[in-house]
């Protein structure tokens, strides 16, 4: 059964990393796996890993190599429905009621009882609650872009669980409920990534209707290949170096281990300082680009000689 | 291939994560979508599907290695066992063993383990039980008849 599947199983995801690498995003094989597993199968993607790994980055080099629109949710806690999904245009039904009310007064100028006021109120009712009133927030909006957009819902974990349950529906079945109009569905599936730096544990519900990345930091082979892509003047030796000593430093001890967009930023800071080798002086130097805590520089600096030996 | 993704699947509840029918749909389907052509890719097709935390993760990779290294063994051998049969008096058991070729020998015990349902075994004093039914399942009866035939006619 599988066997005439031989030739199409990997070329599309090799595609895909290419692609991605268009858009100076190296992706490993389960990066591009999962991007097209999700592709085929419609299923939005959770990522987790820890800061600074290019979680966010996928999103954002996704959207730009297959030229569809990033629409961006960022969460916090306290993020709400009117600010995630939909609010309801207040100031323009306020306009609309005001307009209603003029044309009500000029026919019914000789006020008649109730009755035929009450039946002419009646006819507006409905048009308050219109999808002309309704001003869309990132997950409508994506819902509703007819050419499929990349909805990123950056770190998810940061959000409280009550939001975490309103996204169930547009997770499981890409449409949203509004009580006072129906059901939205989405016309063509948008993307889905969800990012979470694994601050509280999401819950199963949404787990499973996830597929599931963890990106880790990256071996030096990659890392070098990232910093190249980002970098390409960077000389050879200098490169080697560099990575291995942030390799050498994430098995330290330390309170944050350096990320690969810090150990990019550093490999720019330190050919913007044009020292073309990496000694204990440009080091010691540069080290706050790399580590973001004072403890952990110092305990970098008395580590610095066995770091530097190799 | 979906039995041995079933019980794959069985495997990895014993290691105790948590897969729901509706992760073993989306798996069924991954397998669908990638084949079975490039081992890597399905093992990161299953993960994503799968396994969703980090210790999960590692311990997906760990039982994927384990149970799929074998089931490759049993592909190889599924053929060669029929032509086998057809050719040799002596029996499939009885080649492979004089032939010394390990990974066919091991890919027909795996396929007798399945045929006996081995992944139903629950206490260690059931070993006994199944080592018995994986031998029959084997031939071992055919080949003991034959050694006799051979030793009689000697």
């Amino acid at each position: 059964m599988q066997k005439n599947s031989k030739a199409d199983s990997k070329e599309p995801i090799v595609k895909i990393q290419k692609k991605l690498f268009e858009a100076d995003y190296i992706a490993s094989l389960s990066i591009a796996t999962s991007i097209y597993l999700a592709e085929k199968l419609g299923k939005p993607i959770l990522i987790e890993g820890p800061p600074g790994v290019g979680k966010t980055q996928l999103s954002k080099a996704f959207a730009k190599s297959f030229s569809k629109s990033l629409i961006k949710l960022q969460c916090y806690e306290g993020l709400d429905e009117s600010k995630a999904i939909y609010e309801w245009k207040y100031g323009k039904q306020l306009l609309y009621l005001q307009m209603v009310r003029d044309s009500l007064k000029r026919e019914h100028t000789s006020l008649d009882p109730k009755a035929s006021t009450l039946q002419h109120l009646e006819e507006f009712e409905d048009i308050f609650f219109n999808e002309s009133f309704l001003e869309p927030r990132p997950l409508l909006k994506a819902i509703s872009d007819p050419k499929g957009a990349v909805l990123l819902i950056d770190e998810l974990d940061k959000s409280d669980q009550e939001f975490e349950a309103f996204l169930l529906e547009i997770l499981e079945n890409y449409e949203i409920s509004i009580p006072e109009i129906g059901t939205i569905t989405a016309k063509k599936k948008p993307t889905i990534f969800l990012t979470s730096n694994n601050t509280r544990e999401l819950s199963d519900a949404l787990k499973r209707r996830c597929l599931h990345l963890y990106i880790p930091y990256p071996d030096a082979s990659l890392e070098r290949k990232i910093i190249t892509k980002h970098l390409p003047t960077i000389k050879s030796d200098l490169r080697e170096n560099l990575v291995s000593f942030v390799q050498n430093l994430r098995k330290l001890d330390l309170k944050k281990v350096p990320s690969i967009s810090e150990s990019i930023d550093w490999a720019r800071s330190i050919i913007l300082l044009n020292s073309g080798v990496l000694d204990k002086k440009t080091v010691s130097e540069t080290l706050n680009v790399l580590l973001k805590f004072q403890e952990d520089i110092e305990e970098t600096v008395r580590e610095l000689p066995n770091l530097l030996k190799n | 291939m979906e039995l041995v993704l079933d019980n794959f699947i069985k495997v990895l509840r014993e290691k105790n994560l948590k897969i729901s029918p509706s992760e073993t749909l989306d798996a069924v389907e991954a397998l669908k979508t990638v084949g079975i052509s490039d081992k890597n890719t399905l093992k990161e097709a299953l993960a994503t599907c799968l396994a969703k935390s980090r210790e999960d993760k590692n311990q997906f990779y760990q039982c994927f290695e384990m149970f799929f290294s074998m089931s490759k063994a049993d592909s190889n051998t599924q053929e060669n066992n029929e032509n086998d049969e057809k050719k040799v008096i002596s029996g499939p058991i009885a080649d492979m063993l004089s032939q010394q070729s390990l990974e066919e020998l091991v890919g027909a015990i795996y396929q007798s383990g399945n045929n006996v349902n081995i992944q139903n075994i629950r206490l260690f004093t059931q070993r006994g039980v199944y080592t018995r039914r994986i031998l029959e399942d084997l031939g071992i009866e055919q080949l003991r008849n034959n050694y006799l035939m051979e030793r009689s006619k000697e």
